[in-house]
């Protein structure tokens, strides 16, 4: 055992706590070591000492004051009504966390109400439809063309459905 | 004569719970010199210790609700009563620091003194006004330790509880303490000889 070790185990020692082993290797250091034993002897007669202190008592009128300081005083701390816990929540939050969960079933009501909302209704064009209306289809010869023209989504939609130039409706998906 | 109940200090928390304002009186009265004890060591002025017990039961008063029966009375009681004081230390502390700022150092007050006739043995007792002043120069979380272990005399759990800290930090604070005080103490003695 070293003098650190000494210092970190006297309270140790002192209050009967150490093993068997620890205590004989404390000793050794204790009876090895100048500065360790008045380490001890210090740590001993403190601890003596702090328990003989004189014990101070409160003065006679200690009571009559507290109670006349306690009367004159208005509850600093009262615990107002949205403060006060009913089972386990405050009124304050209950109130709070109503009114936003409100408040995220309205928005999320209106989010998916169709019936205010416009839709646009994009029908794709497939060949019936423009069969049926009998509307004259562009004619393009190359895919190149078509590719310059359309927007991804209405090639989507039409780009099965363009004619040759023998009026051949023809498939230019690549 | 008839037999008085003695009422534990759960029991009677309870009651003053309930608006029983003479189980306030008793619990009061059942604590006040343990707290003023305690209390007086961090300041080492009867008077100071008085105003801050004095604050400790009001806040017992009106608090009383925060008091839930699982923890011990003791500990809740002791929890308050340190807090307050250590709230009280802080503010002095700032005080003390913006005084001694201002002062010149031909005005500065050392308030150091020796008994005149003593024994220099360092394994005899203390002097008692040496222990306070050594105690008062103890950082606080050391100082708190080592008045509620070595003069309230308390278990390390119960400290444990007051303070709020894992029981290993407390055995190890009470330790510093110790040596840190018989270290003051011995310098003392020695500078006087």
């Amino acid at each position: 055992m070293n003098c650190y070790t000494f210092k970190d185990r006297v309270s140790d020692y002192l209050e009967k706590k150490l093993s068997i082993y620890d205590k004989k290797s404390f000793e050794k250091q204790l009876k090895a070591c100048l500065c360790c034993s008045e380490i001890y002897s210090g740590v001993k007669s403190l601890i003596f000492s702090s328990k003989k202190l004189n014990k101070v008592s409160v003065s006679s009128d200690f009571n009559k004051n507290l109670f006349v300081k306690i009367k004159k005083t208005k509850n600093p701390n009262q615990v107002k009504f949205y403060n006060k816990n009913f089972f386990g929540y405050k009124p304050k939050y209950i109130f709070g966390s109503f009114v936003s969960s409100l408040m995220i079933l309205f928005i999320i009501l209106n989010l998916f109400d169709n019936k205010n909302s416009e839709v646009i209704n994009i029908q794709p064009k497939n060949e019936n439809n423009i069969l049926k209306n009998n509307q004259p289809l562009p004619v393009f010869s190359n895919q190149s063309v078509i590719d310059s023209i359309v927007d991804s989504t209405q090639k989507n939609n039409i780009k099965n459905n363009f004619l040759n130039s023998k009026g051949q409706t023809v498939d230019y998906t690549p | 004569m008839a037999n008085k109940i003695k009422f534990s200090d759960k029991e009677l928390m309870l009651k003053f719970q309930n608006g029983d304002e003479l189980a306030y009186n008793e619990l009061v009265n059942r604590y006040k010199n343990k707290l003023l004890n305690f209390i007086y060591r961090y300041f080492g002025s009867k008077d100071d210790a008085e105003d801050i017990l004095q604050e400790t039961f009001i806040k017992l008063y009106y608090k009383k609700d925060y008091y839930k029966p699982i923890s011990e009375f003791s500990t809740w009681i002791y929890t308050i009563a340190a807090n307050l004081s250590k709230t009280e230390l802080r503010k002095r502390k700032r005080r003390k620091t913006s005084q001694l700022s201002e002062m010149g150092v031909e005005n500065k007050e050392f308030d150091i003194r020796y008994e005149d006739d003593t024994d220099l043995e360092i394994n005899t007792e203390y002097n008692e006004h040496e222990i306070n002043k050594a105690i008062q120069d103890l950082e606080t979380p050391f100082r708190t330790a080592f008045i509620l272990r070595d003069i309230q005399e308390l278990s390390y759990e119960e400290i444990s509880k007051i303070t709020e800290v894992p029981l290993g930090t407390i055995k190890s604070r009470i330790n510093r303490a110790r040596i840190q005080l018989q270290g003051k103490l011995k310098e003392i003695y020695k500078n006087r000889s």
